[in-house]
């Protein structure tokens, strides 16, 4: 019996940043996601554990991507009409 | 990744999180300024999985739990059980996580699209789902 000494730990499927994704910023690449932490999960299952660490880079790509461009995109835009608000603010203050 | 730019990226994301609080909670989303709407709605008409998410943490923020479910019921949901994944990681909790069942991913694939078809529906009760 020597089948538990070979079984790499399970790579990790990035539920937490899937789940991020969703639910604050990108469905398409959330969902991507999912898809493939879920693949992650049925890889590992079935005992193919390279096609399982593939699964699991791909799963951290979308939601690093998803992330990434949604917290880029809000940072510029708050950033653009943060700037913008307080000049209204200090134009207000001179009349 | 190495240690240093973990480290910076760390320390910039926990900044950017404090700064992201304090201007939901200073701000409501609802004027519709500050913040970004959601590109799903203002060019296709339909409502996602996470629209309304804004004013949902705008609404937590100020302790209006009922508001908040109105705008997006699967936010709190959802952070719940990044808590309980994390606390659970963390040692704090004891049991298992729930993502880290095989299906877990399966059941929030499930959630999330069924959640996004159904707020669409201009058909009671389903109309409620709306952000």
């Amino acid at each position: 019996m020597e089948t538990n000494q070979s079984m790499p730990p399970k790579p990790n499927n990035y539920m937490v940043l899937a789940i991020l994704s969703t639910i604050f910023c990108c469905i398409a690449t959330g969902i991507a996601s999912i898809i493939y932490a879920s693949k992650v999960n049925e890889c590992y299952a079935r005992g193919e554990y390279a096609e399982a660490e593939k699964a699991s880079k791909n799963a951290k790509m979308w939601a690093f991507i998803g992330i990434g461009l949604s917290v880029l995109i809000w940072i510029i835009y708050v950033a653009f009409f943060g700037v913008a608000f307080l000049g209204a603010l200090s134009n207000a203050g001179s009349y | 990744m190495q240690a240093a730019t973990k480290k910076i990226l760390v320390v910039g994301l926990g900044v950017l999180s404090v700064v992201a609080i304090l201007l939901y909670f200073s701000f409501n989303p609802e004027n519709g300024f500050l913040f970004p709407k959601c590109p799903m709605h203002q060019y296709l008409g339909i409502y996602c999985s996470g629209c309304g998410s804004q004013r949902a943490i705008h609404d937590l923020l100020h302790l209006r739990i009922g508001d908040a479910i109105g705008h997006n019921a699967l936010l709190l949901p959802a952070l719940f059980v990044i808590l309980q994944h994390l606390l659970v990681k963390a040692g704090v909790l004891k049991g298992k996580s729930l993502l880290g069942y095989r299906y877990a991913p399966l059941v929030l694939l499930v959630v999330v699209l069924l959640f996004m078809v159904l707020r669409n529906l201009k058909l009671y009760p389903f109309e409620l789902l709306a952000p």
